[in-house]
């Protein structure tokens, strides 16, 4: 017995289907739109200016890593990490990584350990930086100055992240049992010199957002979620985060030197879209602090495992989780004993988010529609793998 | 605090029939293969009882040499405890089918459909 495939209806059949009265009709917002930063399919219905209901699918660039990975060496699966979420790289290179070192049983030098700290929040940094700004030119008021600001200082982030992998964005920096590259002389001063200007930059948007007055009317009590809500529809990262769970990877599953470091896991209190881009801009000043103190603590020694790493990795499973910028990022790694793994699963941190975007549509203004969206730091590229 | 060895012990005198291949990993994973007609109780019983409020997601891994599917559902919670419990659901290769949780969790929704597009394992209920 073969299962039917249900079918997808085409724009006319939804129509049809959802349509009720002469004073409703269906708005493309996507796949090809201004506000997406990659392709998905979001249609609305609207009645007026109001969202009655929102449909949203992707695939649209379904590039089926994890697909390729089963038919690459273990190594060259790394390079495909990095293509999945070209912002996030190295928390992606960190996750495949972790899952296969638990398969080994590998133990990572410290050194090492902490130079894939400090590497991935400087990409946590950079990534909330253009997530942010990309947002900012989605609402009217104070946006697009900031996004030319944000990019301008992301760059000295990038600059840094490349002094030590040699890529801005495509690092394919971790390695099994260690990384690639030590730290370059003088990166510290670099860093120190970096820091401060940073921390001014990120208070002063904070100031600026906090003083106008089309920021608030557009984000404020907009896009909502509850904790309870927000739990139920399993949400993760930033978007629960601002309604107030304190819920973060670093904490539940502590991995690499994270256990020794002082951070804070930074909450809002409503869940609306102004809570989901403050915290992004104060995990960013947390960010800093975690680099800071690595720089100060970062002991000498090896940056690789002495062991050797073997071709043919032992046969077993493996399930591994990071604090991806999106959210909750976990890979589920198989192997049978062969040079390939058997199966990569990417349990994808926009993916879980994504999903959540309709309910939040519902009832809110288009243009709303445009802001929420944008506020959920939206990686297409990420979800459709 | 819950850790996995504890989470095994309690859905195995729950289930003594319906789960087998118990495994811990650590404290924090572990991983147990439930059969398909108790899944949803197993799921049920898990986030009732066992502060499983999480609902992470779910994975299709195609055992051809086995001549079987399998679904793995990734269990984890809202910061109740640090355990993620990965659950097995056996289906044959031809006709896979696995009942669905979207009834439970509202986001396993698109889990569901990945697996269907990407395994052809339909979801009993999911349409």
């Amino acid at each position: 017995m073969v299962t039917e495939r249900p079918k997808y209806p085409t724009f006319r059949e939804r129509e049809e289907a959802h349509i009720k009265s002469d004073s409703e009709m269906i708005m493309h917002l996507g796949p090809q739109h201004a506000m997406v930063p990659g392709p998905f399919l979001l249609d609305i219905l609207v009645e007026g200016e109001r969202v009655k209901k929102a449909f949203l699918d992707l695939g649209y660039i379904h590039k089926g890593i994890e697909k390729i990975m089963e038919n690459r060496s273990w190594l060259q699966g790394i390079t495909y990490t990095d293509r999945m979420c070209y912002v996030a790289a190295l928390s992606n290179n960190e996750c495949y990584c972790g899952a296969v070192e638990r398969l080994l049983g590998l133990e990572v030098p410290l050194r090492a350990q902490y130079i894939r700290v400090i590497l991935e929040e400087l990409s946590r940094i950079q990534s909330h930086l253009i997530g942010t700004g990309e947002f900012l030119t989605l609402i009217a008021g104070v946006g697009f100055a900031p996004w030319q600001y944000m990019i301008m200082d992301r760059e000295k982030i990038i600059s840094l992240i490349e002094s030590v992998t040699g890529a801005r964005l495509t690092h394919s920096f971790v390695r099994f049992g260690g990384v690639r590259n030590d730290l370059p002389e003088g990166f510290d001063e670099q860093c120190r010199k970096v820091f401060p200007y940073m921390k001014s930059r990120i208070e002063e948007f904070i100031e600026l957002f906090a003083q106008d007055p089309i920021y608030h009317a557009r984000m404020e009590n907009i896009g909502s979620i509850s904790p309870e809500t927000a739990k139920r529809i399993g949400c993760a990262g930033r978007v629960l985060r601002a309604a107030g769970v304190p819920y973060d990877m670093r904490i539940e599953d502590p991995i690499l030197v994270y256990p020794e470091l002082d951070f804070k896991v930074v909450t809002g209190t409503r869940g609306d879209s102004a809570d989901r881009i403050d915290c992004t801009l104060r995990e960013m000043l947390e960010s800093i602090h975690i680099i800071e103190q690595c720089l100060d603590k970062i002991p000498s020694g090896p940056i690789k495992t002495e062991a050797k790493i073997p071709k043919k990795i032992p046969a077993g499973e493996a399930y591994y989780r990071v604090e991806d910028p999106r959210g909750e990022m976990g890979m589920y790694v198989i192997s049978d004993g062969g040079d390939k793994p058997y199966r990569v699963k990417v349990r994808g941190p926009f993916y879980a988010t994504f999903q959540t975007l309709t309910p939040l549509l519902e009832g809110v203004y288009i243009a709303d529609a445009v802001a929420i969206a944008g506020s959920m730091d939206g990686c297409p590229s990420e979800s459709d793998r | 605090m819950t850790n996995a060895s504890e989470v095994l012990s309690s859905i195995q005198s729950a289930f003594p029939a319906a789960v087998s291949d118990g495994k811990v990993e650590s404290d924090d994973r572990l991983w147990v293969t439930v059969d398909s007609k108790k899944i949803r109780d197993v799921c049920k019983y898990m986030t009732d009882k066992l502060g499983f409020d999480h609902y992470a997601g779910s994975a299709g891994v195609d055992w051809i040499a086995r001549n079987e599917m399998e679904v793995v559902e990734i269990m984890a919670s809202y910061g109740i405890h640090n355990v993620v419990a990965m659950l097995k659901v056996k289906t044959p290769r031809d006709n896979p089918s696995v009942p669905s949780l979207v009834d439970m969790y509202w986001n396993a929704n698109w889990y569901e459909r990945e697996t269907w597009e990407m395994f052809g394992i339909s979801r009993r209920g999911q349409w």
